[in-house]
């Protein structure tokens, strides 16, 4: 699957692991929680990146103590329609994590502005979808309502700061 | 007896629209074209369903109607005759270009309560 | 009120722009309707069984002249004539087409209106006491705070795709007029001992297939800490809400389910992580939006008008509309006035468009150019000076708006039902026009009191018949329209959800039925009881003998 990452459409160098799968010696991978959970010493000691993905119904509140040693978490979006991942992404963020955020499973183009706000900074995109696509739906909004993961400052610290700057 | 008619919303304005014999979209389910359940139905759905890829009509799908005596055509569910003869909470709101479904009009708000229910 | 600065209005204006792409890529066949579908609908946008539908938000139900007459403009231009008030203090209008619906949002834009969240899986319409700022009861104003919650939830970009939709409701006062307890969210503003301002938060009340009342989540929560207390609820209903079930996705089901101690600890221990953020309401953001929100210029006035007194006097008419509509306010001489949209016959919630110019004519004239719509299908006159009233009622009898049935029988809460609605099983607005009709005698509505009786006409109950004292719902059985009765529902402060009494009734019986229970509520009635009280008093029983007798045969 291709990726949209950073507003560009990019090859994905990670390998999604089977669990039935051995680990391969070489080469980033995403592996199931479960594989995680389970093979954990052996995934750390590779030196290759690794990362984990979770299902609309795995928090990453169980993998909040591993984020160190993750480069990636994917979250799995099972229907556009269920929207658990953006409170698992906004998660992620408040614990610390500085690795990619990505987007899996039927994810819609004009969820890509929620999703980054979120935290997202990586979405699967289907093939055949261009960047021109995913630019189109890019709503211009010139500020939000509320704070969120992506450091936009909320309407409300822009009235704040235009009192304090006219003294009213 | 028993005939369908395949009905549908049209994208742009939402309205209700009944599969004609020429393929059109009609407003009318006075000019619905009647189908036998099976292969005749089943083929006009694969047209109306290909109307609605093609950006004419959203949600296209078949109802049950009977002829009445006066060669009308009646769906037999009463939520199909709401939406074929218009809401019955304004008397103006009644679908007056469709005859036979006002008959029992009378001093009682709604118009016509018992012709639909 | 509350007045757009630059910011709301950049936003609202750049949501429209959002939408009218929108539009254009689903009639360009570039999106599915699948993929349209939550989109429209979190723009207030439905198909439904005729045509498409348009919510709009009226914001905690309060609104101005002008917006009232750009509303006027919009039920004639894309509507039929009409405006259609809803149970979330909004107003619909139906027979839009999808390819101007982007015009009719940037006339609303216009005017600082929109139609942002009235529908889809995602954070409603904010509703409010529809007396705030008038009524005598209250701790404060509860639409400054409802205010603060509709901006915080405009486009929150992690709860648009939640399991199922989520309503908020903002209350100040121990009497509920705006069904706090049946809410996703209830907020009930307090003061504590300390003479600080705060929340009772109420979480997990709904109507829908399974009613519940909600349940107190937090007794306090300080004022300047609602925003992270809202959000660390809507993050842990986020995450933990079922999914499997549609009928099953509110966060009644989640509290019910995990138990309220449960869930509660998991929302504090949100809270905890959450509550000293950027969430916290700067207090000089209270204030502003306060300010918007300050009383009108009041007169120093009598709390007794002579002329007043004569008029209701001499007029019998007018002072029967005076004991039915018209209610107390905090401030000498003036009155708080409903006007029922539940004229004998019409459509419960209905406006013509003329009606509407009217009102906002009357509004600029009487009542510091502001109109509140309710829950319960009605709009209000905040501020009306008691020396005014007479004028007043002879003007809204000349449009047809002087209708003294508040809270009667015939001021009725109905849904759509099957007359519009897609998702309906029966029609609900023409068993209104038939009962309005059958309890026309407004001697016998006022002999009969208050009697809050409310129609759905399907299990998802926007008409809110489960907290109806009557309650009607209609269902399909076998190809017929048939109508179930619940009795005992409340949605005040004194909140329960009505029993359904035995079998439905066909759509020709059950307006004898519905006599059949009043009457006997006449007979079993203790001095001035109210209908509720009479049936806590006796129970079920009595009714339903009364209305199944062959069943009381079969057993005896």
């Amino acid at each position: 699957m291709p990726l949209l990452k950073d507003g560009k459409i990019v090859n994905d160098s990670w390998l999604y692991l089977d669990d039935s799968i051995a680990l391969p010696k070489v080469g980033a991978i995403v592996v199931s929680l479960a594989r995680w959970q389970r093979d954990r010493a052996a995934l750390m000691a590779r030196t290759d990146s690794v990362g984990v993905r979770l299902t609309a119904d795995q928090s990453p509140e169980q993998i909040k103590e591993d984020l160190t040693e993750l480069a990636l978490v994917a979250i799995e979006f099972p229907a556009f329609t269920n929207g658990r991942g953006y409170s698992y992404a906004r998660l992620l963020h408040r614990y610390g994590f500085t690795g990619e955020i990505r987007a899996v499973g039927n994810v819609l183009r004009d969820q890509y502005g929620n999703m980054k706000r979120c935290g997202f900074n990586a979405l699967e995109v289907k093939s055949g979808e261009t960047e021109a696509h995913w630019q189109a739906t890019v709503s211009n909004f010139s500020a939000p309502y509320q704070v969120a993961a992506d450091g936009a400052e909320p309407i409300m610290s822009l009235r704040q700061q235009r009192m304090a700057a006219t003294g009213g | 007896m028993t005939r369908q008619v395949i009905t549908a919303n049209r994208l742009k304005d939402g309205l209700v629209v009944f599969l004609a014999e020429d393929g059109s979209w009609a407003d009318s389910i006075l000019d619905a074209q009647l189908l036998k359940a099976g292969s005749e139905l089943d083929n006009r759905l694969v047209l109306a369903n290909a109307a609605e890829q093609a950006k004419i009509v959203v949600g296209p799908y078949e109802i049950e109607v009977t002829e009445t005596d006066t060669g009308d055509i009646r769906p037999v569910r009463y939520r199909e005759r709401i939406r074929a003869y218009g809401p019955s909470t304004h008397a103006d709101f009644a679908r007056q270009d469709i005859p036979g479904h006002l008959t029992h009009l009378d001093d009682v708000s709604p118009v016509y309560f018992n012709g639909v229910g | 009120m509350y007045r757009y600065d630059e910011f709301d209005r950049n936003f609202v204006n750049e949501r429209v722009t959002e939408f009218r792409g929108q539009v254009a890529r689903r009639l360009s066949g570039e999106m599915s309707e699948e993929e349209f579908r939550p989109l429209r609908l979190m723009n207030g946008l439905y198909l439904q069984l005729h045509a498409y539908m348009l919510r709009v938000a009226i914001p905690y139900g309060t609104f101005s002249s002008v917006q009232m007459r750009k509303l006027a403009h919009i039920a004639r231009t894309y509507d039929r004539g009409y405006g259609h008030f809803t149970t979330r203090q909004n107003i619909q209008f139906n027979w839009p087409k999808l390819d101007q619906v982007p015009d009719l949002l940037a006339e609303l834009a216009d005017v600082e209106m929109h139609a942002i969240q009235t529908s889809g899986n995602c954070i409603r319409n904010v509703t409010a006491d529809p007396y705030a700022g008038a009524v005598a009861d209250e701790v404060d104003d509860s639409r400054i705070w409802a205010e603060i919650v509709r901006q915080w939830s405009t486009l929150h970009p992690e709860f648009t795709y939640l399991g199922r939709k989520f309503k908020i409701a903002v209350s100040a006062s121990d009497f509920d007029r705006a069904v706090i307890r049946f809410h996703d969210i209830g907020l009930i503003l307090k003061k504590n001992d300390a003479g600080e301002t705060g929340f009772q938060v109420w979480v997990g009340g709904g109507l829908g297939r399974t009613p519940m009342i909600g349940k107190v989540f937090n007794e306090f929560v300080p004022q300047q800490d609602l925003l992270s207390y809202l959000e660390a609820v809507l993050r842990v209903y986020n995450m933990y809400g079922r999914r499997d079930n549609k009928y099953k996705a509110r966060i009644k089901i989640l509290v019910h389910e995990t138990g309220i101690d449960e869930l509660k600890a998991k929302v504090e221990a949100e809270w905890r992580e959450i509550r000293d953020s950027a969430l916290k309401v700067p207090d000089d953001e209270v204030a502003r939006i306060r300010s918007y929100f300050a009383p009108p210029p009041f007169e120093q006035l009598d709390a007794i008008d002579r002329s007043f007194e004569t008029k209701k006097f001499e007029n019998p008419e007018f002072a029967r509309w005076v004991t039915g509509n018209v209610v107390a306010h905090r401030e000498p001489g003036y009155r708080i006035v409903n006007i029922s949209l539940k004229p004998e016959g019409l459509p419960p919630g209905d406006i013509t468009a003329d009606q509407m110019e009217d009102l906002a004519d009357l509004a600029e004239t009487y009542s510091f150019d502001e109109i509140r719509a309710t829950h319960e299908q009605n709009l209000v006159f905040a501020h009306v000076k008691q020396s005014e009233l007479f004028e007043l009622w002879q003007e809204l009898a000349e449009i047809g708006l002087a209708m003294p049935n508040i809270g009667k029988v015939s001021d009725m809460i109905a849904c759509p039902g099957l007359d519009y609605c897609a998702l309906a099983n029966a029609r609900a607005i023409p068993l209104a026009q038939r009962i309005s009709k059958r309890y026309a005698d407004l001697d016998q509505q006022f002999d009969l009191g208050e009697l809050k009786l409310k129609i759905s006409g399907c299990i998802n109950a926007c008409g809110h018949h489960h907290v109806g004292h009557i309650g009607l719902l209609g269902v399909d059985r076998r190809g017929e329209e048939y109508y179930q009765i619940t009795l005992g529902g409340s949605g005040a402060e004194d909140a329960a959800i009505g029993s359904i009494i035995g079998p439905a009734f066909s759509s020709e019986t059950v307006v004898d039925a519905l006599e059949s229970v009043i009457s006997l509520f006449v007979e079993l009635r203790l001095d001035k009881e109210r209908f509720l009280d009479t049936y806590r008093r006796v129970g079920a029983a009595p009714f339903k003998s009364r209305l199944y007798p062959e069943k009381l045969d079969a057993a005896a």
